[in-house]
């Protein structure tokens, strides 16, 4: 496997799992404010580097399925220049099951870690 | 940014969508497309990028636009019908089931008793059966009913149910001091009424109440969803179950029904009640009623031809 090859694959592997975790990530950046599409998907991409890891077309889908679990509330802004703006707001739910995710990853994550390192403590 | 030219964004959009019949839900899409593009645009613009091409890196950005049209014509149809069968309902209901915290079971209980002494002693305590000096009342008022009513508001919010998950601290614990304002001010107010020289305490009780409503009203317009996806499915699917909910003039007619029926029903037994007398003009009410039930099981449940 040649470096690129294996950054490649690193990328495909961090963007799968990232896909799983597109809704939580997005109900995290919405815990402080209310923003709009464009503006969750900038917020995700700065946080990121730059690197587009979750594609913006795919939050659309994922912003229907959060409005459609009552996670995320929809309401349209009142810009009168150009388009007008689809600002999210993450209600109770969305906090209570965005905090449960969360654990959920931690607790997964410290299983993980445990597990990679299974030869190393042998050794 | 407002100067931005954002017509390419809008020739772009309109090319996406031609040819698509367009839903509701497509068109917010679209609406909410445009705002998103234009944002990026606009941005671009900034950065010295000319509208023509600024608008069209914004599209090429997005990605598949295509693909997420197509994703918004077909799943949700799908979906909406999963839940049909009762079985499933069943299965939905085992499977969320949240059995509550004894630990919270046995708090509510005592506090809800706590709660109940304090108020069987107010009564007593006002009309001078039990001699108690009143800022001693007031501090029992405020320990025995303020504070249990308070707790257990905030403490059932913070409990997640089958249907509910549990509200976040901050307004749980604002619903109970809420509640709890609302009980000591109902109850400071009562006992201004035990001793009505103390006009202070008749102040303090108005201000109390009106700061728990006002505290109450706030707190019911900045409410968002807390119930669980599943339960939020299921009243949808119940909602379109419901026959008088898009059929107005069936609910209305409904009402009539329900007037004509009771008016006949209560004049049979009025002029039953002056005839025969009280053995048996009690069977014009069971009528009505039984005539009721029919109605309402008629209009629910429609034969099907």
């Amino acid at each position: 496997m040649t470096p690129k090859e294996a950054a490649q694959s690193a990328a495909t592997f961090a963007s799968d799992l990232l896909r799983g975790h597109t809704d939580t990530i997005v109900l995290g950046v919405l815990r402080d404010t209310d923003r709009y599409g464009f503006e969750i998907y900038k917020t995700i991409r700065e946080a990121t580097g730059g690197d587009h890891e979750i594609k913006e077309a795919t939050l659309y889908a994922t912003f229907r399925r959060l409005v459609k679990d009552g996670l995320v509330e929809a309401y349209w802004g009142d810009e009168t220049q150009g388009g007008r703006r689809k600002y999210y707001r993450i209600t109770d739910a969305g906090r209570a099951v965005y905090r449960q995710n969360v654990l959920d990853w931690t607790a997964t994550q410290t299983i993980i870690n445990t597990l990679l390192n299974l030869k190393g403590t042998t050794s | 940014m407002s100067n931005a030219d954002t017509s390419g964004i809008h020739r772009l959009l309109d090319d996406a969508f031609a040819g698509i019949t367009s839903t509701s839900e497509l068109q917010d899409l679209k609406e909410e497309l445009r705002g998103n593009l234009t944002a990026r645009a606009a941005e671009l613009q900034e950065k010295g990028m000319d509208a023509g091409a600024a608008a069209q890196r914004a599209i090429t950005e997005l990605g598949d636009i295509d693909a997420l049209i197509a994703s918004f014509g077909g799943p949700e149809a799908v979906e909406g019908s999963r839940l049909a069968s009762p079985d499933s309902v069943v299965e939905l209901m085992q499977r969320n089931r949240v059995r509550p915290k004894p630990g919270f079971v046995v708090r509510a209980v005592v506090l809800a008793l706590v709660a109940a002494a304090g108020i069987a002693l107010l009564p007593p305590a006002l009309l001078g059966f039990i001699s108690v000096a009143t800022p001693i009342l007031l501090a029992i008022v405020a320990a025995a009913i303020a504070l249990p009513v308070g707790v257990v508001v905030a403490d059932s919010l913070r409990q997640e149910t089958s249907q509910h998950f549990a509200a976040p601290t901050s307004r749980a614990v604002g619903f109970g001091l809420t509640a709890a304002a609302m009980a000591l001010g109902l109850a400071t107010g009562a006992v201004f009424l035990g001793d009505t020289s103390q006009l202070p305490l008749l102040v303090a009780g108005i201000v109390l109440v009106v700061a728990a409503i006002v505290g109450f009203t706030w707190l019911g317009v900045t409410q968002t969803n807390r119930m669980k996806p599943w339960a939020l499915a299921m009243q949808r699917q119940y909602q379109e179950q419901d026959p008088f909910a898009d059929d107005p003039a069936a609910a209305a007619r409904f009402g009539m029904y329900t007037v004509v029926i009771w008016v006949l029903a209560l004049a049979g037994f009025a002029v039953l009640s002056v005839t025969i007398g009280f053995a048996w003009s009690w069977l014009a009410i069971v009528a009505g009623l039984v005539i009721f039930m029919l109605t309402l099981a008629r209009m629910v449940f429609p034969v099907k031809r």
